[in-house]
Protein backbone atom coordinates (compact mmCIF):
# COMPACT_ATOMS: atom_id res chain seq x y z
CA UNK A 1 0.00 0.00 0.00
CA UNK A 2 1.42 3.34 -1.01
CA UNK A 3 -0.92 5.51 1.01
CA UNK A 4 -0.45 6.47 4.63
CA UNK A 5 -2.37 8.67 7.00
CA UNK A 6 -0.49 10.53 9.67
CA UNK A 7 -1.20 13.00 12.42
CA UNK A 8 1.15 15.64 13.72
CA UNK A 9 1.21 18.97 15.46
CA UNK A 10 1.35 20.70 12.11
CA UNK A 11 0.59 19.65 8.57
CA UNK A 12 4.29 19.79 7.81
CA UNK A 13 5.13 17.53 10.69
CA UNK A 14 2.48 15.01 9.72
CA UNK A 15 3.71 15.04 6.12
CA UNK A 16 7.29 14.56 7.26
CA UNK A 17 6.23 11.55 9.30
CA UNK A 18 4.36 10.09 6.37
CA UNK A 19 7.32 10.62 4.03
CA UNK A 20 9.60 8.85 6.46
CA UNK A 21 7.22 5.92 6.57
CA UNK A 22 6.89 5.74 2.81
CA UNK A 23 10.56 6.38 2.23
CA UNK A 24 9.54 8.90 -0.38
CA UNK A 25 10.58 12.46 -1.05
CA UNK A 26 8.18 15.37 -1.11
CA UNK A 27 7.88 15.51 -4.91
CA UNK A 28 7.08 11.82 -5.23
CA UNK A 29 3.79 12.10 -3.37
CA UNK A 30 0.41 13.76 -3.33
CA UNK A 31 -0.68 15.22 -0.05
CA UNK A 32 -4.28 15.52 1.01
CA UNK A 33 -4.90 17.57 4.12
CA UNK A 34 -7.71 15.93 6.07
CA UNK A 35 -7.56 18.27 9.01
CA UNK A 36 -5.58 21.49 9.25
CA UNK A 37 -4.85 21.32 12.92
CA UNK A 38 -4.78 24.40 15.09
CA UNK A 39 -1.95 25.52 17.18
CA UNK A 40 -3.87 26.48 20.26
CA UNK A 41 -2.04 28.68 22.70
CA UNK A 42 1.66 28.47 21.93
CA UNK A 43 1.14 25.17 20.22
CA UNK A 44 0.36 23.44 23.46
CA UNK A 45 -3.06 24.11 24.88
CA UNK A 46 -6.23 23.49 22.96
CA UNK A 47 -4.19 22.36 20.01
CA UNK A 48 -5.84 20.12 17.46
CA UNK A 49 -3.64 17.73 15.57
CA UNK A 50 -3.23 18.00 11.84
CA UNK A 51 -4.15 14.94 9.76
CA UNK A 52 -2.89 14.21 6.29
CA UNK A 53 -3.19 11.45 3.75
CA UNK A 54 -0.06 10.96 1.67
CA UNK A 55 -0.17 8.92 -1.51
CA UNK A 56 2.78 7.94 -3.64
CA UNK A 57 2.25 9.27 -7.15
CA UNK A 58 1.56 6.74 -9.85
CA UNK A 59 4.56 5.83 -11.93
CA UNK A 60 7.08 6.44 -9.17
CA UNK A 61 8.71 3.21 -8.16
CA UNK A 62 8.39 2.20 -4.56
CA UNK A 63 11.84 2.65 -3.18
CA UNK A 64 12.94 1.18 0.10
CA UNK A 65 12.87 3.63 2.98
CA UNK A 66 16.16 5.51 3.16
CA UNK A 67 15.86 6.63 6.74
CA UNK A 68 16.32 4.45 9.74
CA UNK A 69 13.97 4.78 12.68
CA UNK A 70 16.03 7.29 14.55
CA UNK A 71 16.79 9.56 11.64
CA UNK A 72 13.17 9.41 10.57
CA UNK A 73 11.86 10.76 13.83
CA UNK A 74 14.62 13.35 13.77
CA UNK A 75 13.41 14.45 10.38
CA UNK A 76 9.94 14.94 11.73
CA UNK A 77 11.40 17.07 14.47
CA UNK A 78 13.37 19.14 12.03
CA UNK A 79 10.11 19.83 10.29
CA UNK A 80 8.71 21.48 13.36
CA UNK A 81 9.04 25.10 14.16
CA UNK A 82 11.95 26.81 15.73
CA UNK A 83 11.63 29.49 18.32
CA UNK A 84 12.17 32.55 16.21
CA UNK A 85 13.68 35.59 17.83
CA UNK A 86 10.43 37.51 17.99
CA UNK A 87 8.20 34.59 18.76
CA UNK A 88 6.94 33.49 22.10
CA UNK A 89 6.28 29.90 21.24
CA UNK A 90 7.57 27.16 19.03
CA UNK A 91 4.95 27.24 16.35
CA UNK A 92 6.39 28.39 13.06
CA UNK A 93 5.95 25.43 10.79
CA UNK A 94 8.60 24.84 8.21
CA UNK A 95 7.79 24.90 4.57
CA UNK A 96 10.41 22.48 3.42
CA UNK A 97 10.09 19.41 5.53
CA UNK A 98 13.37 17.67 4.93
CA UNK A 99 14.49 14.44 6.39
CA UNK A 100 17.89 14.54 7.94
CA UNK A 101 19.37 13.83 11.32
CA UNK A 102 18.53 16.36 13.98
CA UNK A 103 20.23 18.19 15.51
CA UNK A 104 23.10 18.73 13.08
CA UNK A 105 26.12 17.22 14.74
CA UNK A 106 28.64 19.86 13.71
CA UNK A 107 26.54 22.63 15.24
CA UNK A 108 26.24 20.88 18.56
CA UNK A 109 29.99 20.20 18.49
CA UNK A 110 30.69 23.89 17.82
CA UNK A 111 28.47 24.83 20.76
CA UNK A 112 30.29 22.46 23.11
CA UNK A 113 33.71 23.68 21.99
CA UNK A 114 32.65 27.25 22.59
CA UNK A 115 31.18 26.62 26.03
CA UNK A 116 34.09 24.51 27.20
CA UNK A 117 36.52 27.19 26.03
CA UNK A 118 34.66 29.95 27.82
CA UNK A 119 34.29 28.00 31.07
CA UNK A 120 37.98 27.10 31.17
CA UNK A 121 38.97 30.71 30.59
CA UNK A 122 36.61 31.89 33.32
CA UNK A 123 38.27 29.45 35.68
CA UNK A 124 35.06 27.49 36.13
CA UNK A 125 35.42 23.77 36.63
CA UNK A 126 32.31 22.26 35.10
CA UNK A 127 31.00 19.62 32.75
CA UNK A 128 28.32 19.78 30.06
CA UNK A 129 25.26 17.59 29.71
CA UNK A 130 23.01 17.84 26.70
CA UNK A 131 19.73 16.46 25.46
CA UNK A 132 17.26 17.25 22.68
CA UNK A 133 13.62 17.88 23.54
CA UNK A 134 10.53 16.99 21.54
CA UNK A 135 10.57 20.40 19.84
CA UNK A 136 14.13 19.84 18.62
CA UNK A 137 15.66 22.36 21.05
CA UNK A 138 19.09 21.36 22.30
CA UNK A 139 19.27 21.74 26.08
CA UNK A 140 22.77 22.09 27.47
CA UNK A 141 23.17 22.01 31.23
CA UNK A 142 26.37 23.18 32.87
CA UNK A 143 27.09 20.93 35.82
CA UNK A 144 29.54 21.84 38.52
CA UNK A 145 30.14 23.56 41.84
CA UNK A 146 29.59 27.19 42.49
CA UNK A 147 28.15 28.29 39.16
CA UNK A 148 26.88 31.63 40.43
CA UNK A 149 29.48 33.34 38.26
CA UNK A 150 28.11 31.67 35.15
CA UNK A 151 24.48 32.43 36.06
CA UNK A 152 24.85 36.03 37.19
CA UNK A 153 22.25 38.32 38.65
CA UNK A 154 18.82 37.20 37.47
CA UNK A 155 20.51 34.89 35.04
CA UNK A 156 22.04 37.72 33.02
CA UNK A 157 25.36 36.02 32.44
CA UNK A 158 23.66 32.75 31.52
CA UNK A 159 21.44 34.61 29.05
CA UNK A 160 24.48 36.32 27.49
CA UNK A 161 26.27 33.00 27.18
CA UNK A 162 23.16 31.38 25.72
CA UNK A 163 22.86 34.13 23.12
CA UNK A 164 26.54 33.81 22.18
CA UNK A 165 26.49 30.02 21.94
CA UNK A 166 23.53 30.24 19.56
CA UNK A 167 25.45 32.75 17.44
CA UNK A 168 28.51 30.53 17.33
CA UNK A 169 26.62 27.31 16.61
CA UNK A 170 24.60 28.90 13.80
CA UNK A 171 27.47 30.77 12.21
CA UNK A 172 27.52 28.51 9.16
CA UNK A 173 24.68 27.79 6.79
CA UNK A 174 21.99 25.18 7.23
CA UNK A 175 19.08 24.70 9.54
CA UNK A 176 19.29 26.74 12.73
CA UNK A 177 19.64 24.94 16.02
CA UNK A 178 18.16 26.45 19.16
CA UNK A 179 20.29 25.96 22.21
CA UNK A 180 18.80 26.42 25.65
CA UNK A 181 21.53 26.84 28.21
CA UNK A 182 21.10 26.10 31.88
CA UNK A 183 23.38 25.85 34.89
CA UNK A 184 22.65 23.87 38.04
CA UNK A 185 19.00 23.71 36.98
CA UNK A 186 18.71 27.48 37.38
CA UNK A 187 16.14 27.90 34.62
CA UNK A 188 13.83 25.27 36.04
CA UNK A 189 14.00 26.88 39.47
CA UNK A 190 13.36 30.26 37.88
CA UNK A 191 10.43 28.82 35.92
CA UNK A 192 8.94 27.47 39.14
CA UNK A 193 9.34 30.87 40.81
CA UNK A 194 7.71 32.56 37.81
CA UNK A 195 4.75 30.18 37.90
CA UNK A 196 4.26 30.89 41.61
CA UNK A 197 4.49 34.64 40.95
CA UNK A 198 2.00 34.33 38.10
CA UNK A 199 -0.55 32.60 40.32
CA UNK A 200 -0.12 35.17 43.09
CA UNK A 201 -0.52 38.08 40.71
CA UNK A 202 -3.54 36.46 39.05
CA UNK A 203 -5.16 36.21 42.49
CA UNK A 204 -4.40 39.88 43.06
CA UNK A 205 -5.90 40.89 39.70
CA UNK A 206 -9.10 39.00 40.51
CA UNK A 207 -9.31 40.33 44.06
CA UNK A 208 -8.73 43.95 43.15
CA UNK A 209 -10.52 43.78 39.83
CA UNK A 210 -7.55 45.58 38.28
CA UNK A 211 -4.92 44.66 35.75
CA UNK A 212 -1.51 43.68 37.09
CA UNK A 213 1.61 44.53 35.10
CA UNK A 214 4.63 42.33 35.73
CA UNK A 215 8.32 43.18 35.48
CA UNK A 216 9.97 43.12 32.03
CA UNK A 217 10.92 39.57 31.05
CA UNK A 218 12.53 37.73 28.17
CA UNK A 219 10.33 35.98 25.60
CA UNK A 220 10.97 32.62 27.24
CA UNK A 221 10.04 33.89 30.68
CA UNK A 222 6.88 35.56 29.37
CA UNK A 223 5.91 32.32 27.74
CA UNK A 224 6.22 30.52 31.07
CA UNK A 225 3.87 33.06 32.67
CA UNK A 226 1.32 32.90 29.83
CA UNK A 227 1.28 29.12 29.99
CA UNK A 228 0.98 29.09 33.77
CA UNK A 229 -2.18 31.21 33.57
CA UNK A 230 -3.68 29.76 30.41
CA UNK A 231 -6.19 27.72 32.40
CA UNK A 232 -6.46 30.08 35.34
CA UNK A 233 -10.10 31.08 35.87
CA UNK A 234 -11.06 34.76 35.84
CA UNK A 235 -7.96 36.20 34.18
CA UNK A 236 -6.44 36.70 30.76
CA UNK A 237 -2.86 37.53 29.90
CA UNK A 238 -1.10 39.34 27.10
CA UNK A 239 2.17 41.22 26.64
CA UNK A 240 2.75 44.92 26.17
CA UNK A 241 5.72 47.05 25.21
CA UNK A 242 8.84 46.38 23.20
CA UNK A 243 11.79 44.23 24.12
CA UNK A 244 13.73 44.49 26.37
CA UNK A 245 10.89 46.16 28.30
CA UNK A 246 8.09 43.89 27.16
CA UNK A 247 5.91 42.86 30.10
CA UNK A 248 3.14 40.42 30.79
CA UNK A 249 -0.16 42.03 31.77
CA UNK A 250 -2.74 40.05 33.74
CA UNK A 251 -6.29 41.30 33.17
CA UNK A 252 -9.31 40.24 35.24
CA UNK A 253 -12.12 38.90 33.10
CA UNK A 254 -15.88 39.08 33.53
CA UNK B 1 40.54 38.29 30.73
CA UNK B 2 42.17 39.18 27.46
CA UNK B 3 42.38 35.50 26.68
CA UNK B 4 38.64 35.03 27.18
CA UNK B 5 37.71 37.93 24.92
CA UNK B 6 40.08 36.73 22.20
CA UNK B 7 38.59 33.26 22.39
CA UNK B 8 34.98 34.45 22.21
CA UNK B 9 35.70 36.84 19.33
CA UNK B 10 37.55 34.17 17.34
CA UNK B 11 34.60 31.83 17.70
CA UNK B 12 32.25 34.46 16.30
CA UNK B 13 34.14 35.77 13.28
CA UNK B 14 35.02 34.37 9.86
CA UNK B 15 38.63 35.52 10.05
CA UNK B 16 39.93 34.47 13.48
CA UNK B 17 43.54 35.37 12.62
CA UNK B 18 42.58 39.03 12.37
CA UNK B 19 41.29 39.15 15.95
CA UNK B 20 43.43 41.28 18.26
CA UNK B 21 42.84 42.35 21.82
CA UNK B 22 44.83 45.10 23.43
CA UNK B 23 44.65 45.35 27.20
CA UNK B 24 44.99 48.67 29.00
CA UNK B 25 45.09 48.00 32.72
CA UNK B 26 44.12 50.64 35.23
CA UNK B 27 44.05 50.33 39.02
CA UNK B 28 40.70 48.70 39.42
CA UNK B 29 39.54 48.61 35.85
CA UNK B 30 40.68 47.15 32.58
CA UNK B 31 39.98 48.40 29.10
CA UNK B 32 40.02 45.75 26.41
CA UNK B 33 40.27 47.03 22.86
CA UNK B 34 38.94 44.50 20.38
CA UNK B 35 39.93 44.60 16.74
CA UNK B 36 38.53 42.31 14.06
CA UNK B 37 38.60 42.21 10.26
CA UNK B 38 36.35 44.97 8.84
CA UNK B 39 33.98 42.38 7.36
CA UNK B 40 33.61 40.77 10.77
CA UNK B 41 32.55 43.89 12.65
CA UNK B 42 28.90 42.97 12.29
CA UNK B 43 29.57 39.57 13.81
CA UNK B 44 30.89 41.01 17.06
CA UNK B 45 28.32 43.80 17.21
CA UNK B 46 25.17 42.11 15.94
CA UNK B 47 21.74 43.47 15.19
CA UNK B 48 21.03 46.35 17.55
CA UNK B 49 24.34 45.62 19.24
CA UNK B 50 23.04 42.42 20.77
CA UNK B 51 26.23 40.44 20.30
CA UNK B 52 28.35 43.28 21.71
CA UNK B 53 26.00 43.51 24.67
CA UNK B 54 26.29 39.79 25.36
CA UNK B 55 30.09 39.92 25.08
CA UNK B 56 30.20 42.79 27.57
CA UNK B 57 27.89 40.99 30.00
CA UNK B 58 30.09 37.91 29.86
CA UNK B 59 33.30 39.89 30.33
CA UNK B 60 31.76 41.78 33.23
CA UNK B 61 31.02 38.51 34.98
CA UNK B 62 34.53 37.21 34.36
CA UNK B 63 36.06 40.43 35.74
CA UNK B 64 33.79 40.56 38.78
CA UNK B 65 35.54 37.44 40.00
CA UNK B 66 38.73 39.46 40.57
CA UNK B 67 36.74 42.45 41.81
CA UNK B 68 37.60 44.40 38.71
CA UNK B 69 35.66 46.42 36.19
CA UNK B 70 36.11 45.71 32.54
CA UNK B 71 35.31 47.86 29.59
CA UNK B 72 35.20 46.34 26.12
CA UNK B 73 35.80 48.74 23.23
CA UNK B 74 35.16 47.52 19.73
CA UNK B 75 37.55 49.40 17.46
CA UNK B 76 36.75 50.17 13.85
Amino acid sequence: MQVVEKVGRTVEEAVAGALAELGASRDEVEVEVLEEGTKGLFGLLGAKQARVRVRRKAGVAGEPPVMDEEAGSGGARAAEGELGEEREGPGAAREDAQLRPWPPEEKVAAARTFLTGVLVRMGVDAALESRVDEDGFVHVNIVGEDLGLVIGRRGQTLDALQFLVNQVANRGSGERVRIVLDAEGYRERRAEALRALARRMAARARRQGRRVVLEPMSAMERRIVHLALANEPGVETHSEGEDPNRRVVIVPRG
Amino acid sequence: MKDLLEFVARQLVSDPDAVQVHEVAGQRSVVLELRVAPDDLGKVIGRQGRVAKAIRALMKAAAARDGRLVHVEIMD
